[in-house]
């Protein structure tokens, strides 16, 4: 049975439950996870940016219309509007990615639909009328582009999209245009940090034809040695071919990152890495960046068997260093020093304990 | 759905002038201010449009975003506004796109007429009051 649910405390529990997808793997593999975005817009509606508050709700109203037939393989579908949520709510969504830094800050209506059984979000009044986001842990691109398919067609045959036979479909940034899709994957890479050549081999990448960016996407920072590589090119070539070329990027620096783990490994740094990890782990105050460093320093510790631990348990650890994770638990608002010490503390007395080192 | 502004200052369109040249109609639409200027039969007469030598509109007549906006902040207003600002698109598109050649798939919903090379977009326009 399916279930169209607007901003209730039950619903918002469920979507805590399930949608760990982005960073599921993120303590044991080094492709942490695949995530297809595609851009749609409705003809007859001017785009977003450029929509009175009326026609954001009609548009908004004919896409949740659209929604409620599509058959999802999962129980429910979630749909949140995002002005009634609070700031730590629309933070811990943009922490999940279910939705992007922009769209929790617009005041037009605009809404988020979340299928947890086809791992999909879909951001409605974006950028874009339709940001449709397939998400799977590892590198599974062709699985989540399979996904994101099937929700576009079932869109595609409700609602009538802006699209011309020689441009392809039109969105409001003409960067954007053509298929609409963008692939990105997110690494975990460590071992290049650490030897000094994660920045070569990333800029690398960027020649390749794929764009390197922050944890969070356009104009983030990287956390700890987290990576998202991108698609750059979105026409001029059918979307197997878009995302084929991110594969081969991706194999390229899996590869590179293996390579580094066998040097490292060889190495004498062994003895100071693991010293090292032994004082960060008694820190008692870390900032999320500083949390992001030491898990991947711990990941690194666990390939180079100085550490041991569940992989599992410990990746649950990066989320709940999250800012609004953190605040949204507590129920109330921390300033940064206080999460700062309160990251501390979970360190101590709770991730140390799950770890043999 | 989209108020169609008028092609001259973007603001909402009372009178709708249908301009047949050649055999080929065109549509423009216009507030009631400009119809009472004293040149507005010489501005009809360039925006109604000439062919290949027609002037990029100051506005997008579907939707009233200014060409000015796209040139400094690269988006577009609706999806009209491709066709109408057409030449100055295209020109960026080529620069930022290696190949404008689509490949990708089609909505299953749309109007064939759009898939003709070259024709414009399913922006859905309501019948012309006359």
């Amino acid at each position: 049975m399916k279930r169209a649910a607007k901003n209730d405390a039950c619903c918002w529990e469920a979507i805590e439950r399930n949608t760990s997808w982005v960073l599921e793997r993120a303590a044991s593999a080094t492709v942490v996870s695949s995530r297809i975005r595609i851009a749609r817009n409705l003809s007859g509606f001017p785009f977003p940016h450029n929509m009175t508050f009326r026609q954001a709700i009609e548009a908004e109203n004919e896409v949740w219309r659209a929604f409620l037939g599509f058959r999802s393989s999962g129980r429910e579908i979630y749909m949140l509007e995002m002005n009634a949520l609070s700031e730590m709510e629309k933070g811990f969504l943009c922490e999940r990615h279910m939705v992007s830094r922009e769209f929790t800050r617009s005041s037009m209506p605009c809404s988020v639909a979340i299928f947890p059984g086809e791992k999909i979000s879909v951001m409605v009044n974006e950028e874009d009328h339709l940001r449709i986001q397939s998400f799977r842990p590892g590198e599974r691109l062709d699985e989540a582009l399979l996904d994101a398919d099937r929700l576009d067609d079932h869109l595609g045959g409700q609602l009538s999209y802006a699209f011309s036979g020689r441009l392809g479909f039109l969105t409001s940034c003409p960067t954007n245009i053509g298929t609409g899709l963008r692939a990105s994957v997110i690494l975990h890479v460590p071992g290049l940090d650490v030897s000094g050549r994660g920045k070569e081999v990333m800029k690398e990448a960027g020649k390749q034809g794929v764009l390197v960016r922050g944890f969070y996407g356009e104009g983030s920072r990287s956390m700890g040695s987290f990576y998202q590589v991108s698609t750059r090119e979105t026409t001029g070539k059918d979307e197997k071919e878009i995302i084929e070329n991110l594969q081969v990027v991706v194999n390229l620096t899996v590869r590179e990152e293996s390579k580094a783990l066998l040097l490292l490994s060889n190495s004498k740094e062994k003895t100071e890495m693991e010293r090292s990890l032994k004082r960060r782990l008694r820190s008692s105050s870390l900032s999320s960046y500083a949390f992001f460093s030491l898990f991947s320093r711990l990941v690194l510790a666990r390939k180079l068997g100085i550490a041991g631990f569940d992989t599992e348990k410990i990746g649950r650890f990066l989320h709940y260093a999250l800012p609004n994770h953190m605040q949204l638990k507590a129920g109330r608002k921390m300033s940064p020093e206080e999460r700062d010490e309160e990251r501390g503390r979970m360190v101590r007395e709770r991730l140390r304990r799950c770890i043999d080192v | 759905m989209i108020k169609q502004p008028c092609c001259l200052c973007g603001k909402e369109s009372e009178v709708s002038v249908v301009v047949v040249r050649n055999g080929r109609k065109s549509l423009s639409r216009f507030c009631r201010e400009c119809t009472g200027s004293d040149d507005f039969p010489g501005k009809v007469e360039r925006i109604s449009g000439r062919g290949s030598r027609r002037r990029t509109p100051e506005y997008c007549p579907a939707c009233g975003y200014p060409y000015r906006d796209f040139r400094e902040y690269r988006f577009l207003g609706c999806p009209e506004c491709y066709s109408h600002f057409g030449k100055e698109v295209d020109r960026y598109l080529k620069r930022i796109h290696s190949s404008l050649f689509y490949k990708g798939k089609t909505p299953s919903r749309t109007d064939p007429d759009n898939l003709k090379k070259g024709k414009g977009l399913s922006l859905s326009r309501k019948p012309v009051e006359k």
